[in-house]
């Protein structure tokens, strides 16, 4: 629900959360923060950028009663500009 | 189930530019009609975006400085695709930004944290362009 932060999907493998990392960090670095006009008042620009290459939302289907997941699919919640409370929004529909 | 379509249209002048449009979502879900459900908020064309963010102006610029340094738009002739077009950036923009959003409806408001906004992102102007905006729902 904040717009600092994704939602997105893929493998629990903990050398390839450390990839992302690294990569984000090549991609959006998070300093120098002047670099970013959005850092007036902020440091948080590069969460921004960040959370717009890994995504905001997934949409998962729901098959009896399931969600209707490859072998490997992970939902995870990817803070980028951390240290305060933060949320995410889970809606289901259907019948 | 209740189910709403609208198309939006837009003509921006430049080449680039980032619209909110989170009103015009707004409006369209009051009149829908819909109190429980779900929005689909896409870009109808492949060089355009509709994507979630900030609101701020500094950001904003950031995003086309950064935009331009992943896939920039010149010299047109780096991309294969830029044999009779010019807009092969804009395919590579968008695919960044994103083509779609999906926004919980609940008590017939949109669901959103404090400061998500919708916007959509041309990043290959100078003519008329569509975003559809599907409702579905109660």
């Amino acid at each position: 629900m904040h717009i600092s932060a994704s939602v997105f999907i893929n493998d629990d493998e903990q050398g390839l959360h450390n990839d992302f990392e690294v990569w984000l960090e090549k991609l959006a670095p998070e300093k120098p923060y002047e670099q970013y006009q959005h850092n007036g008042y902020e440091d948080n620009a590069d969460a921004h950028l960040k959370r717009t290459i890994m995504g905001r939302e997934v949409v998962v289907a729901v098959t009896n009663g399931k969600l209707d997941f490859g072998p490997w699919e992970q939902i995870f919640y990817g803070e980028f500009d951390g240290k305060r409370r933060k949320r995410v929004l889970v809606k289901i529909i259907g019948e | 189930m209740k189910s709403y379509r609208k198309e939006l249209w837009f003509d921006i002048k430049a080449r680039r530019e980032l619209i909110n449009i989170t009103h015009v979502v707004n409006e369209c879900l009051k009149e829908s009609g819909i109190q429980e459900g779900i929005v689909l908020c896409n870009a109808m064309h492949i060089s355009a975006s509709v994507f979630i963010n900030d609101d701020e102006s500094g950001l904003h610029h950031d995003f086309e400085v950064w935009l331009e340094k992943l896939a920039p738009e010149k010299p047109y002739d780096q991309y294969q695709h830029n044999g009779y077009e010019d807009n092969a950036d804009a395919h590579l923009k968008r695919t960044i930004m994103g083509r779609e959003v999906v926004v919980a409806v609940t008590d017939g408001k949109l669901d959103f944290g404090p400061w998500e906004q919708i916007f959509y992102g041309e990043f290959d102007g100078k003519r008329r362009k569509r975003v559809l905006v599907k409702i579905i729902g109660e």
